[in-house]
């Protein structure tokens, strides 16, 4: 599935899908872990989004994480789905998770949310815990 | 408005024909363009001018500078705007620019506002048209024309002034036979018309060549055949406009008022973007420098677009400078101009409050701003690093 699209029809492109509002509204793992074993920041408000991951990691597997997010919905709801997709996965695994891994869960998102989108995978996979 | 959709329903199967023939129908139709170029130049007060209808502001603000610059040597040709005008006007000055006119993008201060004497510096000999928007889009700052508009008549008496008041109308009159305003231009959806139609009032015989070519029936500067529907809608929402300001006045001093101040005392690291709005500032007199119905802040620590999307889960509509909220990735550029940096513009909302609204629902809205604001502020990492 390409990003944008739902379906083999494009969506309109400034319409988000039912399960990116809903990560957006609620999010999982949004928080911060104090005696993290990995942590990352990725972008900077001067110049747009930011976003901060938290790996716990015990024998090789993720077992808890946690994110913070400067940023759109795009950002909020991709760092949501991604701590989802990582959480208990082994490092191996968590490593091979794409950005497209993470849009399409998410059942796609407007092209131009794009961007805001890829920063929330940096967060993950710049992690020195990875 | 209501009013307005019941004047113009009529027209969508009425006033049918093409205003050209001298059959009852085609006079039917000029009889109804009459009536409402009748009433757009009362409400300027222009005695002998000429109106044409458009698809909008945007049309409206390049049909006037095209057709200004169409038989201009644009090597010879010098134009002024400022670098917070509505895109219709920027892009198009930019056009012209790499299409080698020299053109000056005045820049703005803190508020918005245009320099008097940088605005007179920049008024040159060759300079043969400078478009200026009456009250800014985003953060509501209106330019004092009164003051304004003199010094460039004196500077050049043959530059043309162009004067985009989409924004203005609901509170304002433009008084054209006390304003050397060579060309207004404005929308109906900006003052409760219809979409999709604007128009341009000036002066007869002013200095405008047709940039689009057809069947001419009523303007030469508009071919084609005239929107009837959407004619009648701008007319009389413009007509309804002129006779509410004051009460429309009245009804937003309060609300704006009143979001500014809760804002401002109930939500910390904020910042009002644009002029602060005159205490008692009657819209009548050019004192005032800010729209009444224009307020525009900026949060620290929050993207404005997450504030949007969750304002619009409660069904409240507002607006965001944020580049998140953008094609191109960049913040808005009015707010750039005056000076936000990246991350203020970042988490900027614009809140425009009409005659749809009430205190009421201005407490609403800021009774679940403030936890949106304060939520989004938890969940990101810059108070943190910052």
């Amino acid at each position: 599935m390409v990003a944008g699209y739902e379906g083999g029809k494009a969506l309109a492109v400034i319409k988000y899908s039912e399960k990116v509002l809903e990560h957006f509204r609620n999010p999982k793992n949004i928080g911060m872990i104090e005696d993290a074993d990995g942590q990352s920041t990725v972008g900077s408000p001067a110049c747009g989004d930011q976003v901060s991951m938290f790996l716990k990691i015990r024998e090789d597997r993720i077992t808890d994480i946690k994110f913070l997010s400067y940023g759109c919905a795009s950002n909020i709801a991709t760092g949501s789905i991604i701590t989802e997709m990582a959480k208990g996965k082994t490092l191996t695994e968590a490593k091979a998770i794409t950005w497209k891994n993470a849009v399409d869960e998410l059942g796609g998102l407007p092209p131009v949310k794009i961007h805001c989108s890829v920063l929330a995978i940096d967060g993950l996979s710049r992690n020195p815990g990875l | 408005l209501e009013a307005v959709v019941k004047k113009m329903t009529p027209f969508l199967r009425e006033a049918y024909f093409l205003p050209e023939s001298f059959t009852k129908r085609g006079t039917e139709a000029a009889e109804v363009i009459d009536q409402s170029n009748r009433v757009l130049l009362d409400a300027f007060n222009i005695e002998d001018g000429e109106v044409v209808y458009t698809s909008g502001g945007t049309a409206s603000n390049n049909i006037v500078i095209s057709g200004v610059l169409r038989d201009v040597d644009l090597r010879e040709a010098h134009i002024v705007c400022t670098v917070i005008d509505h895109p219709s006007i920027v892009n198009t000055y930019e056009y012209y620019r790499k299409k080698g006119a020299s053109v000056t993008f005045l820049k703005v201060d803190g508020n918005g506002l245009i320099d008097p004497e940088e605005l007179r510096k920049h008024i040159q000999t060759k300079t043969v048209l400078i478009s200026l928007t009456h009250t800014n889009h985003t953060i509501g700052a209106i330019q004092p024309l009164e003051q304004l508009l003199p010094i460039i008549k004196e500077q050049n008496p043959k530059t043309r002034i162009h004067i985009d008041a989409t924004m203005s109308l609901n509170a304002m009159a433009l008084d054209l036979s006390q304003l050397p305003i060579d060309f207004l231009t404005f929308s109906g959806h900006k003052i409760y018309g219809p979409k999709g139609v604007g128009a341009i009032v000036f002066r007869k015989n002013g200095p405008l060549k047709p940039i689009l070519f057809g069947t001419v029936t009523t303007s030469p500067f508009s071919p084609g055949a005239e929107n009837i529907p959407g004619i009648v809608g701008l007319s009389e929402a413009l007509r309804i406009a002129t006779a509410q300001r004051e009460a429309y006045l009245h009804k937003m001093r309060p609300l704006q008022e009143r979001t500014i101040k809760r804002i401002e005392s109930e939500i910390p690291d904020v910042v009002l973007n644009g002029p602060r709005p005159h205490p008692e500032g009657n819209l009548y007199t050019f004192s005032v420098k800010r729209a009444i119905d224009n307020i525009n802040f900026s949060f620290r620590y929050v993207e404005g677009e997450s504030i949007m999307m969750f304002l619009d889960f409660e069904d409240i509509i507002v607006a965001t400078g944020s580049a998140c909220a953008s094609s191109d990735l960049k913040v808005n550029y009015v707010l750039s101009a005056i000076g936000r940096d990246h991350e203020m513009a970042h988490g900027s909302l614009r809140i425009t409050p009409g005659w749809g609204n009430d205190e009421e629902q201005i407490d609403q809205m800021i009774d679940r701003l403030k936890p949106i604001v304060s939520r989004l502020r938890a969940q990101a990492p810059c108070d943190r690093y910052f």
